[in-house]
């Protein structure tokens, strides 16, 4: 795996062996794919596919705002991200909140090294409460983890545990 | 060395284009939305008419990656390829479907206002059907054969 930078020196992301992009473009190339979102619906027996799909798309738009926003502003991350503990897996989350965003179905989560200073490590669709309940949800935790121990193999520490871009769905 | 100058010396040395790409996004929001629109249109009607991707790629003459793309609603159609998907699963995607159907019925309701109804002339003479000849049959029993004979009488 490798980290790249989004927009230097306060937004990174990691680029993950076997992919094609790194974790902010992977995941939004997926959340605006709608034959991607239609599929993701029907495996998780979601009642209404076409609301879902929409729902999505919607969120994934408000999210492309939000980075525009951050990297046209002179706020720091911190503005944007907000701790969220997660009592399930203990990990303490961080996640993206402006005052008062609407509530946004998918997540991006990200590691903080320094004051100003975040790495995006993945992110997903909001299905379950506890990330665990939630294969995809658990494979990202698996992921965020794997980036931690990257880190810390660095010798690089991260504060606070990991951060959450998005808000959660009431 | 600081945990961050530490990490700013792990970060890869490529650029990406991240950012650039997330404003193309944004600057073609209502161009996406549309598209977005029709591969919802698209896949709905493949599922209810149980077609698949690679047998709407053989209808429309395009190669199974197109129709890819077209389903995954990011592409910025051509009005060729609209109005073949629209032609060809006949789902509303261009102004034309619509106008074209209240072309149709504005037509129609004009033939039925200027023509005059003229009742149609009945072709059986009903007195013919009630003069007919009255047929009759008798049975009779023949005992030998031990068969009823039918006879037919004219009145």
């Amino acid at each position: 795996m490798k980290i790249v930078d989004i927009f230097a020196p306060t937004l990174f992301a990691f680029h993950y062996d076997g992919e094609a992009d790194n974790e902010y473009d992977r995941l939004m190339d997926n959340w605006t794919d709608v034959s991607y979102l239609r599929n993701y619906a029907k495996n998780n027996s979601i009642d209404n596919v076409n609301q879902f799909v929409k729902d999505r798309l919607k969120d994934a738009e408000q999210i492309q705002d939000l980075l525009e926003e951050i990297t046209t502003n002179k706020e720091p991350l911190e503005y944007y991200f907000r701790t969220l503990f997660d009592s399930e897996s203990g990990i303490k989350l961080l996640s993206l909140q402006k005052g008062k965003i609407e509530r946004n179905g998918i997540r991006l989560y990200a590691v903080k090294i320094d004051e100003n200073c975040f790495v995006i490590t993945g992110g997903a669709m909001k299905m379950s409460q506890a990330m665990q309940d939630h294969p995809d949800s658990n494979k990202e935790l698996t992921k965020i983890k794997a980036a931690k121990a990257y880190l810390q193999e660095n010798t690089i520490v991260d504060k606070d545990s990991f951060y959450e871009l998005i808000n959660e769905l009431k | 060395m600081s945990n961050k100058e530490k990490f700013i010396t792990l970060v890869s040395p490529e650029t990406t284009n991240t950012v650039a790409k997330n404003r193309d996004r944004i600057k073609n929001r209502a161009m996406l939305r549309e598209s977005q629109n029709i591969a919802l249109k698209v896949l709905d009607k493949l599922e209810e008419i149980r077609w698949s991707q690679r047998k709407l790629a053989k209808e429309m003459g395009v190669t199974p990656q197109q129709i890819t793309k077209i389903v995954k609603g990011q592409e910025n159609l051509t009005l060729e390829t609209q109005t073949k998907l629209q032609s060809i699963l006949k789902i509303p995607i261009l102004a034309s479907y619509y106008e074209n159907i209240e072309e149709k019925s504005v037509s129609e309701v004009a033939i039925t206002a200027t023509e005059r109804y003229i009742a149609p002339k009945t072709r059986v003479n009903l007195a013919d059907k009630i003069l007919l000849a009255k047929k009759e049959f008798k049975m009779e029993y023949n005992p030998i054969s031990e068969k009823y004979n039918y006879f037919e009488q004219t009145a």
